[in-house]
């Protein structure tokens, strides 16, 4: 009862509308466009008793028109149904959304129904309205408000199902000073279900952005409040305040500095309350003695979860980091950066890392690139997943090449490796990747790419190759094929298996009239497995308006 | 029906708005404007790509330009897949939702919607060609809005039907909204793009999960686990080469342009910034660590679990000891009717339902998201019967604590035996060390021994065989 409703208002609400606008007026129509589309599919799978045939229609209409007074208004609308030939599988859906667009004000609202039929004919249905809007002018707030009801009417396999959900929100900047404000609230009712279930929020904040001799400081707090099944038994009330300043000064020319500084709040009351407080905070102080050069050191606070609760963590880094020209040509860069964090009452846990990486051009049309990242640190003593404390090093490396030796041939090819470990001689873990590529592309009219990768770690190994080629002999057709296939390999103590897929597919696309496309598809997977597929699909556009 | 007050405001509102004398709202849209933000932007000098101002063929198209106002103007430049990092070429993103879907349009206001027909799936939707500027300067990538306030604006309930910012500010979220510009695009690939040390890099913005020119509906229903769902195709990962239990995994990292062809686990998502790739933040489990299936215990997220003996009983309908599982079937909305993915929560670790860390006596109740999957009436209602209880090795019938005691009776919760995510040496996701909580344990073929803070050592035996 309550779903034919809204489903009567939805349309009656939709139609009046759009019949007051278009005959709005002095208006003067600008648009009708729209595709019509037709697909046909047919599906074997070795799991199949027979062929799985499908056909989906889709209608989707635009429109738009100028109306006085600078307001637009615009109209889309897309039908679609997918249909299983022989078997009761059917969906319908269905959306259509009126827009009403002004420079200071707008308004949107869009009805969404759905129908879907399965396999032993049961049908569910469900159906969405929305509508939002928002005002706006310079000097004044501006406002924006939504409201969304879904509702999934009940059936044999499922109770009803509604669920509102509105929102109004404000946002009013004057000079450096930004204000902001919002609630929220949503309701969810399952037919016949006991428990209803409510959920509120609101919120609201403010930024300052100042600007103190040569310093940019910018404050900013914000409150937010969520209560879920406010009044019952269930109910959960979360409320967090954070505050928050950040500013950078420009002490030199070559030096600058920053600070910003974060506190949360968060308060929850459900049967118990608890309470967390985070504090997030960084200073920092950078100098660059020369282009390309910088050096910086700072320090601060941050969060750390330890066995369920939430500690401040301190730490000191510096670092240093350099790019540069080495030579026309070669481009290098490099960085180092310590850094040492600690808990209250724990010892300090030291970090470094290194990285580097280069660029060079060997050739005209030849380039390398290489990269190397090393990490060092130790973890903390009884952490969630460590066997204890310990020194841990990572290395992540990885080289490439790229040639363009003709205007119409391109290659690349990479290598990268990871390892983790105690050391970097003695790595626990460990995994290397190739992987190169192909283009060759001939004349305009033809294009091929080619892809082959390797990844080996631990014991397992998988390969992949890939290769694709187009062609389009006149503007109206364009004919391509893919190729894949991935194989993987792994070797247990006693065992080995290797699982691998395989695809092929091929495809023409067609013109048939300027507003007339035809695509035809085909695609076979996995031929000779348990797995295997082969898929073809066919599929008419026709376009119409302008 | 009646009109309400809030209604009738609003139209003497809008009414007077409209005898205003309305001027369109586009600061930058001057001769000097576009210069200024074409000069800041990347398409600085490549006016005559796009337009022309002599009419060089006989066709002439809206605003002087060379082709059509839509999409295939974009293609004549931009069509090298992946080139930028999450535009996988037209073919892709023309199945994607945000070309396909019903109704993807610039809802506006700043800057102004996109009313003209056939704007459905237009870049401009989100790019402006010319670049947008706000307060901070020039909107990266020529989006017309920063970061998460591009996506927000239609995925806050309307027109885009998945809100996600009614998650998003939660107690309990991703810090999407919390921090702004450290995403440095979808090439980011290196484990300190998302570290916490020296550099704190953490960032969890919508592109890391989402490729809005690849992402699409799973229509076919959500995949099985462990594999991901179509909306986070598109975005780059990390792959885990396990070691033996408790030995640090090794990684190889895969571009977003990977996940089309491979197959993909949810999970490979979430290692991004979840696992030992990556310098994760002090005290935060090392969840390839803890997951890995050499592991003496583990939830069943890469591979099934140990325990396949397990009776059905013991679980909710729908699971069984072979289930696979995947992240987002415990970190998630606490919404039945919100979008999937752990985006916000009302609960404490973007759980779906609600868990306290904490080994200290409480009364568990059948809404704890452990309950979700594993029975109630098994693990913690002692006034079940028998017959049910006895899914569960530690609930003999006869002895007088089992399982359903401990939780039901005791209040002790899971927390105080378990471990959530996995541990390397003990079966059964037990923990030791915890207070209260379990100081040693020990197991043999029919039974195992368990010494507790709470009482002595005491000797047990199983239900059924292991």
């Amino acid at each position: 009862m309550m779903a034919r409703g809204s489903l009567r208002s939805g349309w009656t609400a939709m139609g009046t509308l759009t019949t007051t606008l278009l005959v709005a007026g002095s208006a003067d129509a600008r648009t009708l466009r729209g595709t019509a589309e037709l697909q046909y599919q047919n599906t074997e799978a070795a799991n199949l008793s027979r062929p799985v045939e499908s056909w989906t229609k889709l209608v989707r209409v635009d429109h738009d028109r100028r109306l006085p007074a600078s307001l637009e208004f615009s109209s889309h609308f897309v039908f679609s149904e997918w249909t299983l030939a022989r078997l009761p599988d059917r969906t319908r859906n269905f959306a259509g959304t009126l827009q009403l667009a002004h420079p200071y004000f707008g308004l949107l609202t869009s009805y969404r129904p759905a129908e879907v039929r399965d396999a032993h004919g049961f049908t569910t249905r469900q159906q969405e309205l929305s509508l939002s809007g928002n005002v706006q002018k310079s000097g004044l707030p501006q406002l924006s408000g939504t409201w969304v009801r879904r509702h999934h009417t009940p059936d044999a396999g499922s109770p009803g199902f509604t669920s509102v959900a509105r929102s109004l929100s404000a946002a009013y900047t004057r000079a450096n000073t930004s204000l902001r404000a919002g609630y929220g609230d949503r309701y969810q009712a399952i037919q016949d279900a006991p428990n209803r279930r409510r959920e509120d929020h609101f919120g609201l904040g403010s930024s300052t952005q100042l600007r103190i001799r040569r310093a940019d400081v910018s404050l900013n707090y914000d409150f937010g409040q969520s209560r879920t099944s406010p009044g019952s038994s269930r109910s959960q009330v979360s409320r967090t305040h954070t505050a928050g300043v950040s500013s950078g000064l420009q002490i030199s020319e070559r030096t600058s500095s920053s600070l910003s500084y974060s506190f949360r709040h968060t308060k929850t009351v459900a049967r118990s309350a608890s309470r967390s407080d985070e504090h997030v905070g960084a200073f920092s102080l950078a100098h660059r003695p020369s282009p390309g050069i910088e050096v910086s050191g700072g320090g601060g606070v941050r969060n750390a979860m330890i066995n369920g609760l939430i500690e401040t963590e301190r730490y000191v880094t510096a670092g240093a980091t350099a790019e540069g020209e080495a030579r026309p040509g070669w481009r290098l860069g490099a960085g180092a950066g310590h850094s040492v964090n600690w808990l209250p009452g724990q010892p300090g846990r030291p970090m470094d890392s290194f990285r580097s990486d280069t660029r060079m051009r060997l050739a005209p049309g030849l380039e390398a690139n290489g990269n190397l990242l090393i990490s060092t640190s130790r973890s903390l003593a009884g952490a969630p997943g460590r066997t204890g404390p310990g020194r841990e090093f990572s290395l992540q490396t990885g080289a490439g090449i790229n040639a363009h030796p003709l205007r119409t041939l391109s290659m690349d090819g990479t290598v990268s490796r990871y390892g983790a470990g105690p050391s970097l001689v003695r790595v626990g873990s460990s995994s290397t990747t190739h992987a190169g590529n192909l283009r060759l592309r001939p004349s305009s009219k033809l294009q091929l790419n080619g892809g082959w990768g390797r990844t080996s770690s631990q014991g397992s190994t998988g390969t992949s190759r890939q290769g694709s080629i187009q062609w389009s002999p006149n503007r109206s057709i364009q004919i391509s094929g893919n190729y894949s296939r991935g194989r993987q390999e792994s070797r247990g103590t006693a065992a080995r298996a290797t699982s691998g897929q395989e695809s092929w597919s091929g495809s023409v696309v067609m013109a048939l009239t300027r507003d007339l496309t035809g695509t035809f598809r085909y695609t076979e997977s996995n031929p000779g497995q348990v797995s295997h597929v082969r898929q073809v699909n066919a599929t008419l556009v026709q376009r119409f308006g302008r | 029906m009646r009109p309400t007050p809030m209604g009738l405001t609003a139209i003497l509102l809008l009414s007077s708005l409209l005898g205003l004398g309305a001027k369109p709202l586009h600061p930058y849209r001057t001769a000097a404007g576009l210069d200024t933000l074409l000069a800041l932007g990347p398409h600085v000098g490549d006016c005559e790509r796009c337009h022309t101002m002599h009419g060089k063929s006989d066709l002439v198209y809206l605003h002087a330009l060379l082709g059509p106002d839509e999409n295939s103007l974009c293609d004549v430049c931009h069509d090298t897949p992946w080139e930028g990092g999450s535009y996988a070429g037209t073919a892709l993103y023309l199945s994607s939702s945000h070309a396909a879907g019903e109704g993807t349009v610039w809802p506006g206001p700043v800057p102004p919607p996109r009313t003209e027909a056939g704007a459905t799936g237009k870049c401009l939707n989100c790019h402006d060609p010319h670049g947008w500027m706000d307060t901070r300067g020039l909107v990266p990538k020529l989006a017309i809005g920063r970061e998460e306030s591009l996506c927000l604006t239609c995925h806050d309930g309307a027109p885009a039907s998945t809100n996600i910012a009614s998650d998003l500010i939660k107690a309990f979220r991703h810090p999407v909204t919390d921090g702004s510009g450290r995403h440095a695009g979808p090439l980011e690939s290196l484990p300190t793009s998302f570290g916490a040390s020296p550099t704190n890099n953490r960032h969890a913005e919508c592109a890391d999960c989402h490729d809005p020119h690849v992402a699409t509906a799973d229509a076919a229903g959500v995949p099985p686990a462990p594999a991901l769902s179509r909306a986070n195709l598109g975005v780059s990962r990390v792959l885990v080469q396990n070691g033996g239990p408790g030995a640090l995994p090794s990684f190889t990292f895969a571009a977003g342009s990977d996940t089309l062809s491979a197959p993909v686990a949810e999970y490979q998502l979430c290692f991004k910034c979840h696992s030992s790739w990556t310098i994760q933040p002090t005290g935060q489990t090392d969840l390839a660590l803890a997951l890995n299936p050499a592991n003496k215990s583990y939830h069943p997220v890469e591979a099934a679990g140990r325990d396949a003996t397990i009776l059905a009983g013991a679980f909710v309908p729908g699971w069984t000891a072979s289930s696979l599982t995947r992240c987002g079937d415990c970190h998630g909305s606490d919404l039945v009717d919100a979008p999937r993915g752990p985006h916000g929560s009302s609960y404490r670790f973007i759980l779906k339902q609600p868990y306290t860390a904490s080994s200290q006596p409480r009364a568990m109740t059948s809404e704890e998201i452990c309950f979700a999957c594993h029975s109630y009436d098994v693990y913690a209602n002692p006034s079940a019967s028998d017959a049910v209880r006895a899914s569960s090795r530690f609930n003999k019938p006869g002895a007088d604590k089992g399982h359903a005691e401990h939780v039901g009776e005791e209040n002790v919760p899971c927390y105080a035996c378990h471990v959530t995510h996995g541990v390397p040496n003990l079966d059964h996701l037990v923990a030791t060390g915890r207070t209260p909580g379990i100081r040693s344990y020990s197991e043999t073929i029919g039974g195992g021994t368990c010494q507790p803070t709470c009482h002595d050592s005491q000797p047990y035996t199983i239900n059924y065989a292991r």
